[in-house]
């Protein structure tokens, strides 16, 4: 059997896991396992037919999808930013570093609501799309716009201090070397904040999808366009149906269970080949 | 003279951008930030104030609403140091040693995002409401948690829960082991490694993060 642990110096290893087992147990695992029992009482059958109705399967790909969707743009320019925040000076940047962390201050209600006005089509940025004949406002667009918002924080404040932290000197060498900036960003930066993004990017798609209260007033909540899986969930609680609600939880809990495993482990495998 | 002045040019254009494709950047950045944040932003604000400082003091000074915050203050002042303790730990198990089934444990701790909040009160109320699971024990000793703070400062707990722990991973990660192994191979106390080097490394990591979790 191979050993369970890489030999290392370094002491703490099983005082830290240890913890990190414990705490993740009771504040995780216990609580996430009564979705399951809870989900139990209805049977297989029961669960079944909840889980594979068509309007969950619709919302169910509403929901993934649209975070998906939120989770690759703020990849994209959430690096854009945390680059721009950490390499250049320019007036007002503290300012715009502090609002970045906004998103979560406020209250996703409130979120909603606001850019629900905004890009209504006759909204302060709705209107301009309105002209071209691109609604944004309660259609599934809308739902990736809220989204956005949401996770905006993610990437920029996973980046910011590993980018923050790449040293000049191994840049000036890759230059004298005869690197060009491009060869030097694509070869040495972009590797060693690779983790960083990915991790931002699992962040704010796991945050997404478990989004609610901002997404409800964009969206329209139209069944089988823009419903999301969280709003019938609710729609299960108002009827007391507990079990119902648990079922469509539990199979959204699987579902980015096995894709946040997978991003994971597209991190963990590109790290094991640049050891190689 | 020539060849001398060629290479401080050409080194400048390799550890630094050209003004364009800066200009460029910043453009970038802060007009996506200005579409989905800073004009959101403004309009809250607008909004909230629209109807005069007066309305605004007068819901400030409704103590229903400082109860609230009161309230929201106490959660958050015990929800963070219990995870701050916990985020340590995860990052220095994860990010310093290899250990097999890590990628299941990083995804365990992420899936507290992916749990919309609603969920979390349902799942709280399952454990600990009256006929399930903790429910009768926490009744013979007394002892109420729904609707009651402590149940409030469990949510925000699983709520908060993967923050510091996935701010301090990437982190940890890039800066590598060799500090550490260098104060052990030093001979170092664990605890003396853990405060003399760990943290100031990670301290801006988690200061960062505190503010608003």
């Amino acid at each position: 059997m191979a050993q369970f642990k890489a030999h290392s110096v370094l002491p703490g290893f099983n005082l830290a896991l240890g913890f990190t087992l414990l705490y993740l147990s009771l504040i995780v695992l216990i609580p996430l396992s009564s979705l399951f029992f809870k989900t139990a009482t209805l049977g297989w059958g029961g669960f079944w037919e909840v889980a594979t109705g068509e309007r969950v399967l619709a919302s169910l790909r509403v929901t993934f999808v649209a975070s998906f969707a939120a989770a690759v743009l703020n990849a994209i320019f959430g690096l854009v930013v945390a680059w721009v925040l950490v390499r250049y000076s320019f007036p007002g940047k503290r300012l715009v570093d502090a609002l970045v962390d906004l998103p979560f201050a406020l209250p996703t209600a409130v979120a909603g609501i606001t850019l629900a006005m905004l890009y209504a089509p006759n909204g302060w940025i709705g209107h301009y799309f309105a002209e071209h004949d691109i609604k944004i406002a309660y259609t599934p667009l809308g739902i990736v716009v809220a989204l956005t918002f949401i996770g905006l924080p993610f990437v920029v404040r996973t980046v910011q201090p590993v980018l923050a932290d790449v040293e000049a000197e191994i840049e000036e060498a890759a230059a004298s070397l005869g690197a060009s900036r491009w060869d030097v960003f694509r070869r040495v930066i972009f590797p060693s904040i690779y983790p960083a993004l990915l991790t931002g990017f699992a962040l704010a798609f796991a945050r997404s999808i478990g989004e609610y209260g901002s997404v409800i007033f964009i969206a329209g909540n139209m069944p089988f366009i823009s419903e999301i899986a969280p709003l019938l969930i609710v729609a299960k609680l108002e009827q007391y149906d507990y079990a119902g609600a648990t079922a469509i939880a539990l199979v959204m809990l699987i579902i980015s269970f096995a894709l946040l495993l997978a991003i994971n482990g597209l991190q963990w495998w590109s790290n094991c080949r640049e050891i190689k | 003279m020539s060849s001398s002045h060629q290479s401080i040019n050409n080194r400048k254009i390799a550890t630094h951008e050209s003004k364009a494709v800066t200009l460029v950047l910043i453009t970038v950045a802060l007009s996506y930030l200005l579409l989905f944040l800073g004009i959101p932003l403004f309009a809250v604000f607008y909004e909230a104030l629209g109807k005069g400082w007066a309305l605004y003091w007068a819901a400030l000074q409704d103590p229903d609403a400082w109860s609230a915050i009161e309230l929201t203050l106490i959660a958050a002042a015990i929800a963070v140091p219990a995870n701050l303790v916990f985020g340590v730990a995860a990052a220095w198990a994860i990010a310093k040693f290899e250990f097999r089934g890590k990628s299941v444990l990083l995804t365990l701790i992420d899936l507290p995002y992916t749990v919309s909040p609603l969920v979390s009160g349902l799942i709280c109320v399952l454990l600990f409401s009256a006929q399930d699971w903790f429910g009768p024990w926490l009744r013979k000793h007394d002892i109420k948690l729904i609707s009651a703070v402590p149940g409030i400062v469990l949510v925000t707990i699983f709520v908060t829960f993967p923050f510091i722990a996935r701010k301090l991973i990437p982190l940890m990660q890039a800066q590598g082991k060799e500090e550490e192994e260098t104060a052990v191979s030093l001979s170092a106390f664990g605890w003396q490694t853990f405060w003399r080097v760990i943290l100031p490394n990670i301290k801006w990591g988690l200061l960062v993060w505190r503010d608003f979790v």
